[in-house]
């Protein structure tokens, strides 16, 4: 992939690649330009809807279950709303103009804009279309014509054991991931989704499996001892007493040691100076 | 709603420029209420131009038996704030959108009225009009309290010396600074004669100093606030040509270098006047 374009995509996340394309393909928007802006935007939209996502969150666990009811640009008790990305693109557009429901219709039925539910816009997106907004410089054409329902949110770092290279992986995650692949990405808002782990305004990291565990595809002590051997060696699991009942203390403090190995790793892969390894 | 604000405050830039300024004064401007009230004797709390609602939140916290609430002109700002709130569970903490100019608020409702950083909104001649009203709303007894900052900051860096003075030249142009000639915002010298207009007794005044020199715990913060400070002033100071959009570029560009280099010397300070209602 990075032999094909003159970026690599986890460094735009949680812009979809179509976007990053359509920027770098308006001639008065060159790489540097991106480069300068790009970084600090990312962290300043994640930190203006960062509420918004948490209330949504809230409300969502409140209910048991995603809303159905609403309609696109309906306030709903707070949280990521259509009204809400409605007000914030209108706001830094240049024109100022006040964005249409037709258009932010339209934006969805060219698989532009993506829903978590009705009436909610999809957490990255919305922070992907407040972005790209914000670094086009014209009132129109800010965005690519259309967008495929089966093309990737957006694109994380992928590293499968720590002796094979890094390589760029799809958000949402193919299903086929080792549990023990590594994965992170600066974009800050991953975190809202609790199986990353936020590292401040680093970004974020996790394990392929988090989330997604089954039985024939746990973290095992063993994944990681590949990773991290001094995490590793702090395990010492409970004696046998109650069965059950010591299993599940072990997973926790293997879960706690994993999540204590990701911190560690990502001081490596997150927090340096320029974190930005765009091709210029 | 019309606002007097000097800025677009619902631009990202100006967003997150009003949130890290939130912060850094929650931070460093010591003691959530003015050191002579009586925590236990406050019930009903004001606070006037809220921004994203830090310090409405952090008296909530601390104070649990008092009912906080903000205004801002800002719908952003009343929504991001009000979803603060809600997410972290402060029932005590309520947000209102509202022109500071008009309260939709009976008289005598507040025991304590807050207002940080509002002078720059208000045109010089409006002053004491506009904090007329804001004690119409004040109970008998009850405490008002400003925390203003000077500019400019003193520093030994000549582009950001220059940036803040062509800053205050165009708001001097606009009649939003006290001082003559536009030297300084002068916002901190009218405080006290605003509470005697008022007829505020026991009038008091603290001065707080911040070193935001390289180096220092307030050097990240402030600079990122500079930076965003710069950003969002552009259109006021082109608007009152002030100087030229492409001078002002190359001002930024010299003083966002400036203020990175590792012998970069920077110092403001805050002033918190307050003063009580007779009754």
């Amino acid at each position: 992939m990075q032999e094909e374009m003159p970026f690599s995509p986890p460094d735009f996340a949680p812009l979809p690649l179509p976007f990053v394309q359509h920027l770098l393909a308006e001639k008065h928007l060159s790489p540097a330009h991106l480069k300068r802006d790009f970084v600090s935007l990312r962290l300043s939209i994640a930190l203006i809807l960062s509420p918004f996502v948490q209330r949504q969150v809230r409300l969502e666990q409140e209910e048991g279950e995603p809303r159905k009811r609403g309609a696109p640009g309906e306030t709903q008790d707070g949280g990521v709303t259509t009204g809400l990305l409605q007000r914030l693109l209108t706001a830094n557009s240049p024109s100022r103009r006040p964005i249409p429901l037709q258009t932010i219709s339209a934006w969805h039925k060219r698989g532009l804009l993506r829903y978590r539910q009705w009436g909610n816009p999809d957490f990255d997106n919305a922070a992907a279309l407040l972005i790209t907004r914000l670094l086009h410089p014209q009132a129109r054409g800010w965005l690519p014509s259309e967008m495929a329902a089966d093309e990737p949110s957006w694109w994380c770092w992928r590293q499968d054991a720590p002796d094979t290279p890094v390589a760029a992986c799809p958000v949402p995650l193919p299903d086929d991931l080792p549990p023990s692949s590594l994965l992170w990405t600066p974009w800050s808002g991953a975190a809202w989704d609790r199986s990353w782990v936020g590292i401040g305004e680093w970004g974020a990291i996790r394990w392929a499996s988090t989330g997604k565990e089954t039985p024939d595809r746990r973290f095992s002590l063993e994944m990681l001892a590949r990773w991290d051997i001094r995490c590793a060696s702090l395990y010492e699991p409970f004696p046998p007493m109650f069965g059950f009942l010591a299993n599940d203390a072990n997973d926790t403090l293997l879960a706690h040691l994993a999540t204590l190995a990701l911190y560690r790793l990502a001081s490596h892969r997150l927090a340096h100076e320029d974190v930005f390894s765009l091709h210029t | 709603m019309p606002s007097d604000y000097i800025a677009d405050a619902e631009t990202v830039q100006e967003m997150v420029r009003l949130l890290e300024q939130d912060m850094l004064l929650t931070r460093a401007v010591s003691g959530l209420l003015p050191p002579d009230v009586d925590p236990v004797t406050v019930r009903d709390v004001l606070d006037i131009g809220c921004g994203p609602g830090g310090w409405v939140l952090e008296v909530a916290k601390s104070f649990p038996h008092m009912h906080v609430t903000g205004i801002d002109s800002s719908e952003l700002m009343i929504d991001y704030a009000a979803n603060r709130a809600m997410v972290d569970g402060k029932a005590n903490a309520h947000f209102q959108m509202m022109n500071f100019r008009q309260l939709d608020f009976p008289d005598a409702s507040f025991d304590v009225i807050n207002a940080r950083f509002v002078q720059w909104f208000i045109p010089a001649e409006h002053h004491q009009r506009i904090a007329s009203e804001w004690f119409r709303v004040l109970r008998l007894g009850g405490t008002l309290r400003f925390i203003e900052n000077e500019q400019p900051v003193f520093t030994n860096s000549p582009a950001l010396e220059l940036s803040t003075t062509k800053f205050l030249t165009a708001l001097n142009r606009v009649g939003k600074t006290i001082a003559p000639g536009g030297r300084q915002s002068g916002n901190t010298l009218v405080l006290r004669p605003l509470l005697q207009h008022l007829g505020c007794q026991e009038i008091q005044e603290t001065a707080q100093l911040i070193n935001f020199s390289f180096g220092t715990p307030n050097y990240e913060a402030f600079i990122q606030n500079i930076v965003h400070s710069m950003t969002t002033m552009i259109p006021i100071i082109v608007a009152t040509k002030t100087m030229s959009k492409r001078a002002l570029s190359a001002l930024e560009e010299q003083t966002r270098e400036e203020i990175r280099r590792g012998d970069f010397l920077g110092l403001t300070f805050f002033v918190s006047a307050w003063g009580r209602k007779p009754g």
